[in-house]
């Protein structure tokens, strides 16, 4: 199963190096969407600055553009993603603390159906970390040593993992799958673009050892995987409506449950989030307003749980297109 | 609202036939220059290019429609038309009238 995953993901990348690198007319109907935006704080001890999740895909294949004008039945894309996730807080010098690195090989597979719907399997592999060095609960411990060994043998089931946290320098990393299913169902206006879309999405993210299942490097430790928890599942909903004006609402809610983390981490996630595409010229630009609820999903801080407001703009990469040619 | 420049070419169609195209576009409210059996013509929408071409469709004439999205990266090189026809081409398939 897991040469089966690495060949699927690399065999484009072998076989097609740059056919299509054209990096500006490129759409990908499962995504998180990039964002800048300010935000309130979980824990008291520490204030948000600002967020910033500047995503960016380059494609080594992708046909979903030009498959959608052209009504073919299926459409692809292989590609490498980054994204990034910052954090910058209201410390002395405002520091961007344990910044999030993510960097996926990935495919998506949008299959279209009748009445204009279609569903999208989107599968990504590969690294997250956030780039440090100290043992995750002691400031003063370097990550790996035996010292940190002993921190780590103190936690048990009651620990307060969120008042223990480095939150300076503590390492996090893991390789990671992501397999998410997306089911959209559109009605269209005259221009073959989508009025109303009632979009589905589920599916889970797989905490693993061993780079894209195989190659043994980036992994965790054992005893963090225990704390991060093996599993994360998603579910979630969202309604976009276009207006005559080419402005559109959107309206999500997303949830992520965690399975095998600490006792003491909430497992449950939830994501109510509204965006405004107020510019008709600009399809992609939105400004949100997001009310967070549950555990943080900021690398290690998923130890943090509680209450969040959110403010920002945004770029959809999967705007208002042509779903069909509209040849009679 | 998007427009679209579009090219319908007849083929030995009759003079009658010619006009029941004719007919067909201003029903259908099209801005359109006729150049022989060449029809340039513009329509609002997708949908709106539907119904043109399905209506001529059932007049039974043998065509070929060219659609496109107003683009500012097409050109049309029409040569030996009067300025006139070339400039109401011109304006039908590049230029965008929102």
């Amino acid at each position: 199963m897991r040469a089966l995953i690495v060949c699927m993901i690399l065999a484009p990348v072998l076989v097609y190096p740059q056919k299509n690198f054209d990096g500006f007319r490129q759409i990908y109907p499962v995504t998180d969407d990039p964002y800048i935006g300010l935000r309130t704080s979980y824990v008291p001890s520490e204030t948000i600055l600002f967020e910033a999740s500047p995503t960016v895909r380059y494609s080594f294949s992708n046909n979903i553009m030009d498959g959608l004008m052209e009504d073919k039945p299926h459409m692809r894309a292989w590609y490498i993603s980054f994204r990034p996730h910052l954090r910058m807080y209201t410390d002395n010098s405002l520091p961007v603390k344990t910044p999030s690195y993510r960097i996926f090989f990935g495919t998506q597979h949008m299959f279209r159906f009748t009445n204009d719907r279609f569903l999208t399997v989107a599968l990504e592999s590969g690294h997250y970390s956030n780039g440090q060095a100290g043992c995750a609960f002691n400031e003063n411990i370097a990550d790996g040593t035996p010292a940190c060994d002993s921190v780590y043998r103190l936690i048990n089931d009651h620990s307060d993992l969120s008042h223990m946290l480095n939150r300076s320098s503590g390492n996090f990393s893991t390789n990671l799958t992501e397999l998410i299913f997306n089911y959209r169902i559109n009605q269209l206006d005259d221009d073959m673009r989508p009025r109303r879309v009632h979009s589905i999405r589920a599916g889970f993210v797989l905490y693993h050892d061993n780079f894209l299942g195989v190659l043994p490097f980036g992994g965790y430790f054992e005893a963090d995987i225990d704390l991060y928890g093996r599993i994360r599942y998603q579910l979630g909903y969202e309604y976009i409506h276009s207006f005559d004006s080419g402005t559109r609402l959107s309206v999500a809610e997303n949830l992520e449950l965690i399975q095998g983390a600490h006792p003491r981490v909430n497992p449950w996630r939830s994501d109510l989030r509204i965006t405004y595409y107020a510019w008709k010229n600009i399809p992609e630009f939105g400004v949100f307003l997001s009310y967070l609820a549950g555990h943080d999903n900021y690398n290690f801080r998923f130890v943090d749980s509680g209450h969040q407001l959110m403010g920002g703009i945004t770029w959809s990469i999967f705007p208002p297109v042509a779903l069909k040619s509209g040849n009679p | 609202m998007s427009y679209y420049g579009n090219i319908l070419t007849l083929v030995q169609a009759t003079p009658v036939q010619q006009q029941q195209v004719a007919t067909v576009l201003t029903a259908h409210n099209c801005v359109y220059q006729q150049v022989d059996q060449t029809f340039y013509l513009e329509t609002r929408s997708i949908a709106h290019t539907q119904q043109v071409a399905r209506e001529v469709e059932g007049l039974g004439v043998p065509f070929a429609f060219f659609h496109n999205r107003v683009s500012k990266g097409s050109f049309c090189y029409p040569v030996g038309l009067p300025d006139d026809v070339r400039e109401k081409i011109h304006q039908i398939l590049f230029v965008d009238p929102a």
